[in-house]
């Protein structure tokens, strides 16, 4: 399995160029579909350990349905497939243009939830135009065990959001620890008090916000994922909830640049146009960077050519 | 395509430790012995935090690098890089060494057996690798002379109280706990919990017992704890479960051959295990490694024994490694999630 690494402000990508699995015909949602149902050992084998570690996310190249499009791509994580992901189609684009593939300019991914537009820069810097996006519920009151009383809105950014103003505990990268269990112990009081997107969806990204340390930025983020692991990066589908909240409240206007500092200091730059509904049409830019060419293999007399879950 | 290194690398995992082997790219370190190259590069980090750091890296992979050997004995040699030390010797690192020596042909491979003698910054280690269809099967590596330290001492641990515990070295060095006694039957669910535990009382054990290898004083710590489950007798000896917390807080995916040499040379000086006998050890994910004393030795004075480690390893990838001169994070970075407890 030939595959290309890359980071993207810190949050790490593994582009898969050629997978060695048949994943048939059809559209690209119908293969992204037989991927999880007939090659389910897929992810895990590509990244988990010992071949990759549970903060990657997988990007597997196919041909595309619509020949307007640079490339098709299945999105996924250690566990399962993906619809969208952010840093990763940054990550994803970086490789094209490092491969010589793309060049400077608007290209369109295709991925199993529709087609991506995305803007190469320079070989570095990259714009992706996000799903619409929207506020669903302001100010909500939720009492969280050992934390005490926290106050935040649900937004959706591709993914459900919890997203808190002024985090408790300061947004650096010493308080990790501290700010994952308060993220946890904060979705665990959403969960029991009934607190869920739309649709009773579940709301499984916790956001945090605070002051930002470098010049420029207007805010510091944590964003603690659905496994439990926090994103390296400002988080794609995070900026794009704190964007559609920014909007409802008539606090930051269309067009405007907000530069968005993660937890490890590294930063997106975000804006949005109105959207069609009730919300906004978000565009995130970042840069990645390629950090390796690798082949991966696997011997069929290798106890844990299927990666090791620990 | 810019990169100001390119660092080669064929990854590798022995019974699921990974140990990365750096084939290309990288100038031999500084040093008249293969010591002094280790402590150059544990001095410098350059390399080590650009391998072992995120994003390239991560707190369960070791890298080594593959260096001319010194010792005219020798057929190679490495530098082992582990996520808080550069240890003289590891086990599951020779294992990887070995494999991926053997099987993308660096040195050559006679089927059935192929012995090859290594160099590592501990010394010279011999390897001895059982290969079928160009694929190197099995490797047995002799460790270097392992002995018992401290027998039955009394630790200190906050919130714990007083624990017995005993110290080894076998290759790297060991405070060695029973784990039953502590409430733990060494399943997977337990490792959070194990591996910040066992930093705690590699920490403790530090303060207050200490180590210092009697023919390397710059070797002045207990490197890592090992919590070991009850022993059963076998045809040919023993066989027990173990786990290993490595610093900054994990726990070995294998067995950790310098623990199954360490506590060979615990077993020894019980005696409940002597020459010729063999020790089947099993890792926190049901992997085995199997120990066998191949002979006594001496270390300053002390009984030793000369321990052997049996076990697989399979070659996972080729990478190149790349530094973008734009990368903003030339040496990685690591954050105390998964770096420190």
């Amino acid at each position: 399995m030939r595959v290309i690494d890359s980071h993207t402000a810190g949050e790490p990508t593994r582009v898969i160029l050629e997978g060695a699995i048949d994943l048939g015909a059809g559209s690209l949602a119908e293969r992204a579909a037989r991927l999880e149902s007939d090659h389910s050992d897929f992810c895990a084998a590509a990244l988990c350990e010992p071949r990759g570690h549970d903060a990657m996310v997988g990007a597997l190249l196919v041909e595309p349905s619509h020949s307007d499009c640079a490339t098709g791509v299945i999105f996924f994580n250690t566990l399962q497939n993906l619809g969208m992901c952010g840093h990763a189609a940054i990550g994803v684009a970086v490789t094209l243009a490092h491969l010589g593939r793309i060049q400077p300019g608007t290209h369109r991914l295709e991925t199993p939830v529709g087609v991506v537009e995305v803007a190469l820069h320079d070989p570095h810097t990259v714009s992706v135009v996000n799903v619409e996006s929207y506020r669903h519920l302001k100010g909500v009151k939720v009492a969280v065990e050992n934390w005490g009383e926290v106050t935040g809105d649900v937004a959706w950014g591709g993914n459900w959001f919890f997203l808190v103003k002024d985090s408790p505990v300061a947004i650096e990268a010493a308080n990790i620890r501290a700010l994952t269990e308060m993220s946890l112990a904060t979705r665990d009081a959403l969960e029991r008090d009934g607190i869920t997107g739309r649709d009773g969806a579940w709301i499984d990204h916790i956001e945090f916000f605070g002051p930002p340390t470098v010049a420029g930025a207007h805010s510091r983020n944590f964003v603690l994922c659905p496994g439990g692991a926090y994103d390296r990066s400002p988080c794609g589908t995070g900026c794009s909830a704190k964007l559609a909240c920014l909007a409802a409240d008539g606090d930051w206007p269309a067009g405007a640049e907000w530069m968005q500092q993660s937890v490890i200091g590294s930063t997106y730059v975000i804006s949005y146009q109105p959207g069609h509904d009730m919300g906004i049409i978000p565009k995130i830019t970042g840069q990645a960077f390629v950090t390796s060419h690798a082949t991966l293999i696997f011997d069929p007399t290798d106890p844990y050519a299927k990666g090791i879950r620990c | 395509m810019r990169s100001t290194k390119t660092i080669h690398v064929i990854s590798c995992h022995a019974e699921g430790e990974v140990g990365d082997v750096i084939v290309g790219g990288v100038a031999p370190p500084k040093g008249k012995t293969l010591w002094e190259q280790r402590s150059f590069i544990a001095r410098d980090e350059t390399l080590r935090n650009f391998v072992l750091n995120e994003p390239r890296g991560g707190v369960f992979r070791h890298v080594n690098l593959l260096v001319p050997p010194i010792h005219p004995d020798a057929d190679a040699a490495f530098i082992i890089m582990e996520p808080e030390d550069t240890p003289p010797m590891s086990g599951s690192n020779s294992i990887c060494v070995a494999t991926v020596l053997l099987d993308s042909g660096i040195l050559p491979m006679t089927e059935p057996v192929t012995e090859i003698m290594l160099e590592a910054p501990g010394g010279l280690v011999r390897v001895r690798a059982a290969c079928r269809n160009g694929k190197a099967e099995e490797i047995s590596v002799r460790n270097v002379p392992s002995f018992a330290d401290k027998l039955g001492a009394a630790l200190e641990i906050e919130g714990l109280g007083t624990i017995c515990v005993d110290t080894a070295y076998g290759g790297d060095s060991f405070v060695v706990v029973d784990a039953q006694a502590l409430g733990f039957d060494l399943v997977e669910d337990e490792a959070s919990e194990l591996a910040r535990l066992g930093v705690r009382i590699t920490q403790a054990a530090n303060e207050q017992l200490g180590f210092s290898h009697p023919e390397n004083p710059e070797w002045d710590h207990i490197s890592f704890c090992a919590f070991c489950g009850p022993l059963t007798p076998t045809a040919t000896g023993m066989r027990g479960q173990s786990a290993v917390a490595i610093r900054p807080g994990k726990i070995d995916r294998s067995p950790t051959g310098t623990a199954v040499s360490a506590r060979m040379a615990l077993m020894a000086a019980r005696n409940q295990l002597t020459v010729g006998q063999t020790f089947e050890a099993v890792s926190i994910i049901n992997s085995t490694f199997t120990g066998r004393i191949v002979g006594e030795a001496q270390v300053a004075g002390r009984p030793a024994i000369l321990p052997e480690i049996t076990g697989r390893g399979w070659i996972t990838g080729i990478h190149q490694h790349m530094l973008d001169p734009d990368d903003p994070w030339p040496q990685g970075y690591r954050l105390k999630d998964t770096w420190g407890v």
